[in-house]
């Protein structure tokens, strides 16, 4: 498999991209999901104190 | 003076102090992710049997780690919301698990593409990497008990109930899988030669201390958001300067 | 109310859940049915070849118990609590532990037992040998119990929840992994000649371990949910 031998000549590059990119990936998207849960959140409470409110 | 410990166990108080904490732990993460790189790819030589492909288990290990070690927190959390009905223990709980099922995917993730130039094969079936996939499992049961109820305290006690299960279940789980491996002359994903280089030992602390660093800024990141959403309807929360803008 | 000792109300309750599976005789039939056709269904996916099925049959067997199990907890504690009669049970002065264990004696009586029934014709399907079907029927004797315990566990946190099955069998079947290793392991050890002792041992101690543990935890768990 092609795969194999890109694998064999390029090692660190198959490191890098395989891992620690995907890792990388991984903690970017779990920051914005936090992000984004905060600011739905945030969203939320405002609309329900302004009802209060009124 | 005397430490009030309790003065932080309730949502209103931890809030404030969670957000504070947050820049401390996440920006020395970030350095220490950048340091564990360098020395991990720069400074520690090639191995002498895997080339450079070892390099991967500066993130795999640590990984790993993290993920067993943040499911003992999740549960003890879990269980000290259980016992005490501290809602904040729960609410904790629900912060962790998350977390603690990505590093468990990122640890099978970079264990597989470790795997294929060790074994020529993605997957093996190695005791640890069979074990780490049975705690995703466990993981995501979690998740997904607490996402399936819809009163609040059912969902953290349920969840709660679940998680010690699962802690207890996790050593018997481990000790059959390792048992099931050597059953079938599986392989073992191991490290060559008796002791590592010190750099590779460096790296590896290294990463490891920004995985946790990671991990806790994150869980408090979330921690907040689950405190707003559960504490919507009080006053506290209408008078947060965030929620007033 | 009769004071009752703890060894008679767990006889009372493995009775009155007996009976009505009995009176529901096909949900226990389509449970053994599942069983059946699970196990068939394998062959017919990977081929005849005899050399094969028998190298597979204690995994298949093994695999298809755990599912069919996970099939019928889902009734373990709903028609009770759907008619009232859980909460009733929650208010009982004798521990509920016992309830819960009569409870899940009678599960396994009713799709554990008859499982381990059909076992000796299914592994002549896969031309297992007679050691290696004994040895099956005896892992899971020993395993079923804990399968229908630790399910308990499960359908009683999942009571009552619009996931339902489908939930229970994710929150249980990591749990249940170590039954299935060891009781396949018993299998793969007498058609490989050597000594199965130390598996159905392991197996035997964790029977007592559920055994001690899961009645508790379970009565806590419907307690949560009944809340």
């Amino acid at each position: 498999m092609s795969l194999d031998i890109w694998m064999r000549e390029n090692p660190l590059t198959y490191v890098w991209i395989g891992s620690y990119a995907v890792a990388m990936l991984v903690f970017v998207i779990e920051i914005a999901m936090v992000r984004h849960k905060r600011t739905l959140t945030l969203q939320q409470v405002r609309l329900i104190h302004q009802a209060e409110e009124e | 003076m005397a430490i009030n410990w309790f003065k932080y166990s309730a949502p209103t108080t931890f809030y404030g102090l969670a957000g504070k904490l947050i820049p401390w732990f996440a920006i020395p993460a970030a350095i220490l992710f950048a340091v564990g790189l360098y020395i991990g790819f720069a400074v520690a030589p090639m191995d002498a049997q895997q080339g450079e492909f070892y390099r991967i288990i500066f993130i795999h290990v640590p990984a790993s780690m993290l993920s067993m070690f943040l499911y003992m927190v999740m549960a003890g959390y879990a269980a000290l919301g259980l016992i005490f009905n501290t809602r904040l223990s729960s609410m904790m709980a629900s912060a962790v698990a998350p977390t603690g099922a990505l590093f468990a995917f990122i640890s099978l993730w970079t264990g597989a593409l470790w795997g294929k130039p060790m074994w020529g094969a993605w997957w093996v079936w190695d005791a640890r990497m069979t074990s780490e996939l049975i705690l995703l499992f466990l993981y995501l049961g979690f998740i997904a008990l607490h996402a399936s109820i819809d009163d609040p305290r059912r969902a953290d006690r349920a969840s709660a109930l679940l998680a010690i299960v699962g802690s207890v279940n996790v050593p018997i789980i481990y000790f059959s899988v390792k048992w099931w491996n050597t059953l079938h002359q599986g392989s073992t994903i191991k490290f060559s030669g008796t002791s590592m280089h010190i750099a590779m030992q460096q790296a590896m602390f290294t990463m490891l201390a920004a995985c946790w660093l990671y991990a806790i800024a994150v869980t408090l990141a979330r921690v907040r958001s689950i405190i707003l959403e559960r504490e919507r309807h009080t006053k506290w929360i209408a008078e947060l300067a965030e929620v007033r803008s | 109310m009769k004071k009752r000792s703890l060894f008679s109300l767990l006889m009372l309750v493995i009775r009155r859940d007996l009976l009505l599976a009995l009176r529901c005789r096909t949900d226990v039939l389509t449970t053994l049915v599942f069983f059946v056709m699970v196990v068939s269904l394998f062959p017919l996916g990977v081929g005849p070849e005899t050399d094969m099925l028998r190298k597979i049959a204690p995994g298949v067997l093994w695999v298809a118990a755990l599912l069919s199990s996970m099939l019928s907890l889902g009734r373990l504690f709903s028609a009770d609590y759907l008619d009232g009669t859980l909460e009733q049970m929650l208010l009982v002065p004798q521990s509920l532990s016992v309830l819960v264990l009569g409870k899940m004696v009678a599960h396994w009586m009713v799709s554990g037992l008859p499982l381990v029934l059909l076992t000796p014709v299914l592994g002549l399907q896969f031309d297992m040998s007679v050691e290696a079907i004994g040895v099956l029927i005896l892992g899971l004797l020993l395993g079923t119990p804990v399968l229908s315990m630790l399910g308990a566990i499960g359908a009683a946190l999942t009571l009552g929840l619009r996931g339902g099955g489908v939930l229970l069998s994710l929150l249980v079947l990591p749990l249940c992994i170590p039954v299935l290793i060891f009781g396949t392991g018993a299998v793969g050890a007498v058609t490989a000649g050597l000594n199965y002792s130390s598996n159905l041992s392991m197996m035997g101690a964790l029977l007592v371990l559920a055994l001690t543990f899961t009645p508790w935890v379970a009565a806590q768990a419907l307690r949560i949910s009944m809340e």
